[in-house]
């Protein structure tokens, strides 16, 4: 590195701080700490709440009967594993109703075969594939619970899981509650282990977060529960793309309140390869764009009878933090370069380790909130964690928005036959 | 017999009638009676035994009761206390005919009660008057081409063609027998011994007996019984190659190696729904207890089993009568029910068409209980892509089925894991089985298993009689699984298979290859030669905590060791 340079540098800084801040710091501080720092008072205040006043300790007086929902499309190597680790629950009163939604591998004789064991109640059978969420509707016509929940068939557990996740029904506002989703692959490969660490600050922080102010926007299509009354208020589950974030937003518009369940904690896949990743957040964030401004796009309307702000909040909390802090990012950059040559750079990189420092808390945090000790060994990834989201997933997630906004590609998504994509209303 | 069929030509003669209702039997009295026979009738035993006693009946007819064991007392009292030995016929149901074959041994002749009046009354000996007159000429006798046994009644006169000759002394080994009622394939064995009965070819005048029959007659003439004599032919030179002491056997693997040898044919299956086991096979009727002599034959390589079919077997009866259905998986009702699912594309909703549903003037339509829009066109606005199940007895809706065993005999019901199945084969003889059946039986060679016994029996025979000459110590130890019973219904009959084959092939192990091991179903004899008793039951706990240790269904096992002087009575 020039010694000039980091001279220059460092003369910028101390002859006008505040000037210097705010012309190459500016990103970072109307975006990146406000982040991070939310991060640090939902941990806080996460931890406190569980040890002075837990909202939900124990489970319903009157829990009724619970079913517990699982829709698979070729999921014979997963299926078996899925409904064994359910099996093995702490609480273990309820009934599992598996639907085939044209299955092709062999999925539906594996849940004939767990019938026949006793370790399913109720199966049935798509020949032709529906998409999840019929199958998910016809399981739930099936199913006799008061209390339904859905899981993916390819995660696993903690005994404890389904226990935490009715326990937020004590709580006859509550209309659903999502699950904790972690990663379970996380040592096969580094993309997998930096997609360790955001599940945990994404999910177990974020949405712990968002739980404190009645913002969780979001029940896990991996692992969520609903009271039937609630499922039944909107119809079940619509067909489309990111069904579980619309079913959740209509609950919400339905007045039902909607809890994040920390320690009911699922163990889920995540994609082992980068290119892989980004077809899947690419998919992700085109259905979010989708259903947020597309679908919902009518809870930013003031003139609108059914306004409400708590809905505008979580609106508005994503197009500032993702939307346009993905827009800002590149522009960001080329005026850093531009206006600063290699000074710039040399901000960049501290700016960088800066956010490190405080991305350890994050971790520190994240890893505290989950109450799983082995996490820690991620740590070591904790250097490219912050390169890895700013200029990848950053971009990725841009090219998404764009995608959507202008293609509106969704549309061509094969997560739904044809045949039901030809129905649903794209705007 | 003829001696005494003369005598009764000139004497009048008597016949008494045991029935309790004598109305189904007036004809057949008043037809004895136009004959000339004088009849007497009764009801109850003691009446009848007492009448049997004091009056010497020429022949009594017996009317068969629901009650079995009655008539089988009745006949045992006949037979012993009746004065001047006259000829006993018993009289059945035909539909319940089976049901008599124990009473019918000690009966001279079992007939159908509906039989025609005229039948029964020859039967009984009583004649048409012009028939004795004739029966008393004098007629030229052909030279004898074979000698035949009519059952249950004899063959008149011109029902015999020339040369043939009817055989009428017990015990005495025809070249044929010919059922004249169906009845009278019940009474084979009662004229002679097993091993006749084994190879005697069967030629059936009723056409109910195919099973039984070598031959078939459609009517009974001379032609007619000269023609199916023609045909068992074959069977009758080979029968001619049999030693002369295989008809003094008791050996039944004898008697089934010699009728198939002389039928030069396999024992095959045949279903028949009207026995518990469903399966069948022609040749048990001739040899009892076919299959697990025919079994014991595969084992010393005279016969080659192939397989045919596997029966789904009743585990509280063993019957194969079951009927296999589909039920509800919560309630067991077979009262299920199956129905389309409806998918409507257009809002996700999917569920049994009787959801969608709806019943108005215009007819049945399709409405959809989520967005309540009319449902169009297939393919187009909805789809049918599966069909559930629901039980219309509870309620209950699934995507499928559970099956289930009702069995037809005792009424229980199983699933299908609690079923045993049952192998069936058909057993055809090796060149050697082939070989055997022509030589002296095995008994008479000095391997036979005796009668009653069994090839377990003679394995340890052979064993204690081996050890006893070389003046070895031996010991036996038996293990019976499932002991004191439980431990197999608690497993369920397939795993309760799959444990026993595993303690079976560990058993193996355990043992040196060269110690003989015998499998009985759930039990197991192990032959240990050169160990005396006390050392065996001294390693008892360690060979059943080597047996036991990787198999984790309760075994309700017992261990026994027999020693030498348990073992000596084998000898």
């Amino acid at each position: 590195m020039d010694k000039h340079l980091l001279t220059n540098a460092l003369d910028v800084l101390t002859l006008n701080p505040w000037a210097a801040l705010i012309g190459m710091f500016w990103y970072t501080l109307l975006f990146e700490i406000p982040r991070y720092a939310m991060g640090f008072g939902g941990t806080l205040a996460m931890i406190w709440r569980d040890r002075v006043a837990p909202p939900f300790p124990h489970l319903p007086a009157n829990l009724g009967r619970v079913s517990i929902l699982i829709a698979g499309h070729n999921e014979a190597d997963a299926i078996e594993r899925g409904v064994r680790s359910i099996r093995e629950q702490s609480f273990n009163r309820f009934e599992i109703v598996c639907v085939s939604d044209g299955s092709t591998d062999g999925t539906f004789a594996i849940m004939r075969r767990l019938q026949r064991m006793g370790l399913v109640d109720k199966v049935a059978e798509c020949q032709t594939r529906g998409g999840k969420s019929s199958a998910l509707n016809l399981a739930a016509r099936l199913a006799s619970g008061d209390i339904l929940i859905v899981i993916d068939c390819d995660c696993t557990f903690d005994r404890d899981a389904i226990e935490e996740i009715l326990k937020p029904f004590s709580d006859p506002a509550v209309g659903a509650v999502s699950g904790n989703v972690l990663v379970k692959n996380g040592d096969h490969s580094v993309t997998a282990a930096l997609q360790t660490i955001e599940y945990m600050i994404t999910i177990t922080l974020g949405k712990a977060l968002m739980d404190m102010f009645g913002q969780v926007a979001i029940i896990s299509g991996a692992f969520g529960a609903f009271r039937r009354s609630a499922w039944q208020r909107v119809n079940g589950m619509d067909p489309g793309p990111g069904e579980d974030f619309d079913i959740t937003l209509r609950l919400r518009q339905a007045g039902f309140a909607i809890v994040f369940a920390h320690r009911s904690i699922c163990y889920t896949d995540v994609p082992v390869a980068l290119f892989n990743l980004m077809r899947q957040r690419n998919r992700w964030e085109r259905d979010a764009f989708w259903i947020r401004f597309r679908k919902f796009g009518r809870t930013l309307d003031p003139r609108r009878a059914d306004f409400d702000w708590r809905e505008v909040a979580h609106q508005v909390d994503f197009v500032y933090f993702n939307i346009i802090a993905s827009i800002i990012f590149p522009f960001y950059l080329t005026y850093l370069l531009v206006t600063w040559g290699g000074i710039g750079v040399i901000y960049l990189l501290a700016v960088t380790m800066g956010l490190m420092v405080i991305e350890l808390g994050v971790f520190a945090c994240a890893v505290l909130a989950t109450g799983k000790p082995a996490y820690w060994r991620y740590i070591v990834y904790m250097p490219i964690y912050g390169l890895f989201q700013s200029y990848y997933m950053r971009f990725v997630r841009l090219y998404a928005y764009i995608d959507e906004w202008i293609f509106s590609t969704s549309r061509q998504d094969s997560f739904a036959p044809p045949k039901v994509n030809a129905w649903i209303r794209w705007k | 017999m003829s001696g005494a069929s003369a005598t009764r030509a000139v004497n009048v003669p008597r016949v008494l009638v045991v029935a309790a209702n004598a109305t189904a039997l007036a004809p057949a009295c008043a037809e004895m009676m136009r004959r000339g026979a004088l009849c007497s009738v009764t009801a109850g035993i003691k009446d009848a035994a007492s009448s049997a006693r004091e009056t010497p009946f020429d022949a009594i007819l017996v009317m068969a009761r629901e009650g079995g064991p009655e008539t089988l007392l009745l006949l045992q009292l006949l037979r012993a206390e009746a004065r001047g030995n006259p000829r006993l016929i018993l009289l059945v149901d035909p539909q319940h005919a089976t049901a008599y074959v124990q009473q019918a041994t000690l009966a001279d002749a079992m007939l159908a009660a509906t039989l025609a009046p005229e039948r029964i009354a020859e039967a009984a000996g009583v004649a048409q008057p012009e028939a004795q007159v004739q029966s008393n000429l004098p007629m030229v006798v052909a030279q004898e081409r074979a000698r035949v046994l009519a059952l249950p009644t004899p063959l008149r006169p011109e029902q015999l063609p020339d040369g043939i000759v009817a055989v009428k002394e017990r015990g005495e080994v025809p070249d044929a027998v010919v059922l004249t009622d169906a009845s009278g394939a019940h009474l084979i064995n009662a004229w002679m011994s097993a091993a006749a009965a084994a190879v005697v070819p069967v030629i059936d005048a009723t056409g109910r007996q195919k099973a039984r029959a070598d031959a078939t007659l459609s009517t009974l003439t001379a032609s007619g019984l000269d023609q199916a004599l023609s045909e068992t032919e074959p069977i009758r030179a080979r029968m001619r190659d049999l030693p002369e002491s295989y008809f003094r056997s008791r050996d039944a693997r004898s008697f089934l190696m010699a009728r198939l040898a002389t039928r030069e044919r396999a024992a095959a299956p045949r279903r028949d729904a009207g026995i518990k086991s469903t399966v069948a096979y022609a040749d048990e009727l001739a040899v009892a207890g076919l299959v697990p002599v025919a079994e014991s034959l595969v084992r010393t390589g005279h016969m080659t089993r192939r397989f045919m079919d596997r029966v789904q077997c009743c585990p509280t009866c063993t019957s194969a009568r079951v009927s296999v259905r589909e039920e509800c998986a919560k309630c067991r009702s077979a009262n299920v029910v199956e129905e389309p699912i409806i998918h409507h594309l257009r809002c996700g909703y999917q569920g049994p068409e009787r959801d969608f549903r709806v019943s108005g003037k215009d007819g049945d339509k399709l409405v959809c209980p989520k967005c309540r829009l009319h449902l169009e066109h297939f393919s187009v606005d909805y789809d049918k892509p599966g069909a559930l199940h629901l039980c219309e007895d509870c309620g209950h809706v699934s995507g499928d089925v559970a099956i289930g065993f009702l069995c037809l005999d005792c009424d229980s019901h199983h699933d299908s894991e609690a079923m045993r199945p049952r192998d069936v084969h058909a057993y055809e003889l090796t060149d050697e089985g082939k070989q055997a059946a022509f030589l002296p039986p095995i008994e008479a060679r000095g391997g036979g298993m005796g009668a009653g016994g069994t090839p377990l029996r003679e394995q340890m025979r052979a064993f204690v009689t081996r050890n006893q000459a070389r003046g070895q110590p031996h010991a036996v130890l038996m293990i019976r699984l499932d002991a004191a019973g439980g431990a197999r219904a608690a497993a369920g009959e397939r795993l309760w298979r799959d444990t026993v084959a595993l303690f079976a092939s560990v058993l193996r192990e355990l043992f040196t290859p060269d110690t003989q091991i015998a499998e009985l179903g759930d039990a197991f004899v192990v032959m240990v030669s050169n160990e005396p008793r006390a050392r065996v039951e001294a390693g008892l706990p360690q060979i059943r905590a080597e047996l036991e240790r990787d198999i984790a269904v309760p075994l309700g096992a017992r261990y026994d060791v027999l020693g030498p002087d348990q073992l000596s009575g084998f000898v």
